[in-house]
């Protein structure tokens, strides 16, 4: 492949040898909401999130894995929240002031659905420009790589860009254990 | 899986439901059949069954046929799908419980080759028709296969060319939908005056006009159908014909039809898709050469109708075709029609501003001669088109009757407005009805109306619950205080009434219903009502109808006797169904009551225990034996009518209103009559619940579902080696669930002595089920938990308790599923030891 320059307004595409993801990350370019997970920065579409709030009693549902923590009452709606950590097999850790629920509003195959997820801490939202971010280098079996739009270099961290509509939609999640 | 399972099951009963209401003339419903059968078949795939393909293609072969007109006896056909889809939840059945299926599969396929003319392989030979049934699979689709017998409209309608001349197209659709619109208020007038030529013509030269275009562009359909009812009106103009009802009901339907396909014209500009080949003009063209031929078409209506004589607004309202808004507007309309001023109508259709009206009256003062238009317009106000439009209608509003007002509002249809005239006719002089004022709301909005009053609700209860205020001891603010809780709960109690509607409109539908159905099957019925401003949820409003429709037509096919009958046992010819609704205790209460043969006790034993449903020893009560009906599979009907008998009615029905909560039972009389008993709750989305402890944890169980609660003695518990616990509740054994082991909770309360039991029900199957501790009973709202949590079989959704948190509502159904499949061991966990042997000895 050839280095190419685009017309006016767009960046150059930097490395050669990659085909096709290069150009598709531009489109990755927005604002995204950071959060830690495990010392590790995570980041999501911020058109995706509805609300931040504070650790709140969940109440524990039968015959759901382990990540579906249970059920939380939102003004008066019943949500499901999801543990990241354990969505991910990161280690459980105790929920501390700083812990938060995340409400993110993803599309499922039956309209938007409305779900939480336990992070560690929220960061905040910034502006991600599409160069800084590249492609998905493959981890192996520990983290699904589908879940992630793109890794960005930001002040010299490595945010991780989950789509979070597969997280939250995978089969696993419907799946709850009979007996 | 079990999941897939009753999948595959409620798409059957889903299936047999719609069967039983389809109306074999409707392409619509056909339709919607037809894709049913093919969900069935992609379902029925996956478990790989010969006897499943055959029928399901037979089925679908059949249906086509239906719809291609290309059966006989389409009544006949209708029975042979029945008959399929029985056979298909027999093997569905048979599946599930992994015997071999034994259903009656060469019977089912000689049946399709002689009625329907289709011919599986399996069967071995050729069929003649097999070519009508290989073009049948192509039909719906750009070549229009030749129909059995020929007829212009339906034979080699090659699609027109679209391409070019778009323009022509479209003006035509506007202009031809204008004319379908004359057409219309013209035939309300026909109706009224049968004898007007003027009007007679008035509806001729629009169907001629159209005729004309649609020929010149090469719609042949369109062009065939107007022409054939062109001469039916010709021949009405020139006195050939009398102009009837039921000839103004035929014009109705083929203006219906025309509609349609210049509807369908449309998509296919719009996207391509090209329109059905047969709408079934032939059926319609049939009954207009009928018609010429000035044969007498035999009286339908009863003499005296309930509407007569009232205002037609009114007869509308009350059939449900009109709200009373509309009315108003209309009557308001058809007032100030008289007297409307062009300002108003040019203000009200926002061509000019109040202001700009006040303005150029304030002209018009100074010089009196002025027209207010000219006025306008010279000011620049308004275009000399949009006055002209508007004067135009201020002559039309005028001095109109209210139908017509309404049909050029477009608030009802020509048909209804017709029928209306017609009912109104029949006698003397009735009184006005009272007019409410309604509001149309989105329900989402109501939803999260009803959301966020609860929470206000629990958010009050807090504040009035917490401590630093109770310790303020201050009389002002207990007093503010419980105030605020009265008017909280004031109007919680209007947002849950806004969720009801009265029963009325869906009563009003079984009218139309009754007739149908008992000039069909030659019997006389009536139908009363009773209680019809009884409210129930609007969720339920829908739900509903599928399964009163069926019990009625049930009613009338298998309860009420042919007139005959009926007269050599002394009842009135008129056979009678009266529908009661009325509210008793926290539940809607609808009763279907007919004066017929009742059920036949014997005959329903017989079967029943032919099925092996109950033994041929039991000892049943009259009662339980007539609700054995609503167990699947049964019918004792010696000939299987067009709906009912074919064994897939009673227990859908039951399916049904059990999915809203609901109880269905009924009661007979022999030779006297029969009475369905439906007991509905209030509304869906509360129920009443019985908030239960196990460990930490609360959940609810549904008050519905409880038979009885306490604390078993030690005499009562006991174990049977290899099945499980069992506690004796009075004379019988129940099943003992452990609630803790089901939910995967610990609790340190495992000594069923030293628990509660509860003893739950569910489809006539009892267990108990062990808790720590009953809370109380609590009035919850359902709250539905969404897509992730829909697999949870032991939950049937989640609620907002009286302190904020969620609280889960338990299924009973789910909770009895799990535990058969349950060992006992799996989810107590590794390192806890009994206290006991419980005798639950290996798995």
């Amino acid at each position: 492949m050839t280095e190419q320059t685009a017309a006016a307004g767009t960046r150059s595409v930097k490395e050669t040898g990659r085909k096709g993801e290069k150009a598709g990350l531009l489109e990755r370019e927005g604002k995204y909401l950071t959060f830690e997970l495990a010392q590790e920065s995570y980041g999501l579409e911020i058109l995706k999130v509805r609300e931040i709030i504070g650790m709140m009693d969940i109440t524990a549902v039968p015959q759901t894995p382990a990540f579906v923590k249970g059920l939380i009452n939102l003004r008066g709606k019943v949500i499901p929240v999801v543990d990241l950590r354990l969505k991910f097999g990161l280690p459980e850790k105790e929920y501390t002031e700083r812990t938060a629920i995340i409400v993110v509003e993803i599309r499922t195959a039956s309209g938007p659905v409305q779900m939480g997820i336990v992070v560690d801490t929220v960061s905040e939202v910034m502006n991600i420009a599409g160069q800084d971010i590249e492609s998905t280098p493959n981890f192996g079996a520990r983290l699904k790589t589908d879940y992630i739009l793109g890794m960005a270099k930001v002040k010299g961290r490595v945010i991780i860009l989950l789509d979070i509509d597969r997280v939250l939609t995978d089969e696993e999640l419907t799946l709850a254990g009979g007996a | 899986m079990a999941s897939e399972e009753s999948r595959l099951k409620d798409l059957l009963d889903d299936f047999s439901l719609s069967l039983v209401m389809v109306d074999p003339d409707n392409l619509i419903s056909l339709g919607e059949l037809l894709e049913k059968v093919e969900t069935l078949a992609r379902e029925f795939e996956g478990l790989d069954s010969k006897e499943a393909g055959l029928i399901l293609t037979g089925l679908n072969k059949s249906l086509e046929g239906i719809i291609l007109e290309q059966v006989r006896d389409k009544v006949a056909a209708m029975e042979l799908i029945g008959q399929g889809a029985a056979l298909l939840q027999e093997l569905e059945r048979s599946l599930g419980a992994g015997v071999p299926f034994k259903g009656d599969l060469s019977g089912f396929l000689a049946g399709l080759k002689a009625e329907a003319g289709v011919t599986l392989p399996g069967l071995g030979g050729q069929a003649e028709s097999t070519e009508a049934v290989d073009s049948a699979e192509q039909a719906v689709g750009p070549e229009a296969a030749p129909a059995a017998e020929t007829s212009p409209a339906s034979a080699e309608e090659p699609v027109s060319d679209f391409s070019q001349d778009q323009e022509l197209f479209f003006s035509f659709i506007t202009e031809a939908l204008e004319h379908i619109e004359t057409i219309e208020i013209n035939i309300v007038s026909l109706e009224q005056d049968p004898e007007d030529k003027n009007t007679i013509n008035s509806i001729f030269r629009p169907f001629h006009t159209i005729k004309g275009v649609a020929g010149f562009l090469n719609l042949r359909q369109i062009h065939h159908l107007t022409h054939q009812v062109e001469n039916l009106l010709d021949d009405a103009r020139n006195e050939r014909i009398k102009v009837t009802p039921a000839l103004t009901d035929l014009v109705l339907d083929a203006v219906d039809m025309v509609k349609k396909m210049i509807h369908d014209l449309q998509s296919s500009l719009d996207n391509g898709r090209p329109a059905p080949a047969d709408y079934g003009e032939k059926a319609l063209i049939d009954r207009i050469h009928i018609l010429q031929q000035g044969e007498a078409v035999k009286a339908e209506e009863p003499a005296v109708s309930r509407y007569a004589g009232q205002k037609i607004g009114d007869i509308l309202v009350d059939q449900g075709l009109l709200s009373e808004d509309e009315l108003e507007t209309a009557l308001q309309v058809q007032e100030g029609g008289r007297l409307r001023r062009l300002g108003e109508i040019l203000v009200e259709r926002g061509v000019i501003s109040p202001e700009g009206l006040e303005e150029a009256l304030r002209l018009q003062a100074e010089v009196p001669d002025k027209k207010l238009g000219e006025i306008l317009v010279e000011a620049g106000r308004a275009e000399p088109a949009a006055v002209s439009s508007a004067l135009k209608d201020q002559e039309n509003l005028r001095e109109r009757k209210l139908g017509e007002i309404l049909i050029m509002e477009k608030r009802t249809g020509a048909r209804e407005v017709a029928e209306a005239l017609r009912e109104q006719k029949k006698a003397p002089e009735g009184g006005p009805a009272a007019a409410a004022h309604t509001v149309k709301i989105d329900t989402i909005k109501l939803d999260n109306l009803v959301d966020l009053v609860g929470e206000l609700v629990i958010a009050q209860s807090l504040i009035a619950a917490n401590e630093k205020i109770r310790s303020l001891k201050d009389q002002k603010v207990v007093r503010d205080l419980n105030s605020m809780a009265r008017i909280t709960s004031e109007l919680q109690r209007t947002a849950m009434g806004m969720r009801m509607v009265p029963i009325r409109q869906t009563f009003q539908k079984m009218i139309r219903l009754v007739r149908d159905l008992s000039r069909k099957s030659g019997k006389q019925v009536e139908l009363t009502m009773s209680g019809e401003e009884t409210e129930i949820d609007r969720n339920m409003v829908e739900a509903i109808y599928d399964p009163l429709i069926h019990m009625i037509r049930n009613s009338i096919d298998h309860g009420i006797e042919p007139p005959d009958l009926r007269a050599e046992k002394g009842k009135p010819i008129e056979g009678r169904i009266h529908l009661r609704a009325f509210h008793q205790g926290g539940h809607v209460v609808i009763e279907i009551e007919d004066d017929g043969q009742g059920l036949n006790r014997d005959k329903i034993l017989v079967k029943a225990v032919e099925r092996g449903l109950v033994g041929p020893e039991d000892n049943l009560s009259d009662a339980a034996v007539y609700n054995l009906i609503f167990l699947p599979g049964f019918s004792t009907a010696d000939k299987i009518t067009d709906v009912s008998g074919r064994g897939v009615g009673m227990d859908v029905v039951k399916k049904a209103i059990d999915k809203l909560s609901g109880k269905v039972e009924i009661n007979s009389r022999p030779d006297q009559g029969s009475t369905i008993t439906i007991r509905l709750p209030l509304t869906l989305a509360i129920i009443d619940g019985m908030i239960v402890q196990v460990g930490q944890n609360r959940y609810i169980l549904p008050t519905m579902a409880i038979h009885e609660s306490f604390r078993p003695q030690p005499g009562d518990y006991h174990t049977v080696k290899g099945q499980g616990e069992m506690i004796k509740v009075r004379d019988s054994l129940l099943p003992l669930i452990r609630l803790n082991e089901i939910l995967g909770v610990e609790t340190s309360v495992t000594d069923p002595t030293k628990a509660l039991v509860v003893v739950l029900e569910n489809e006539n199957q009892r267990r108990c089920v062990m808790v720590d501790e009953v809370l109380g009973k609590q009035e919850v709202v359902i709250k539905n938990l969404g897509q992730a949590l829909k697999n949870v079989r032991t939950l049937a959704g989640g609620s907002i308790l009286g302190d904020g948190r969620v609280g889960l509502i338990l299924d009973v159904a789910g909770l009895f599923e799990v535990s058969q499949g349950f060992s006992g061991r799996s989810l107590v966990r590794q390192d806890e030891t009994l206290d006991e042997d419980w005798g639950m000895g290996p798995t």
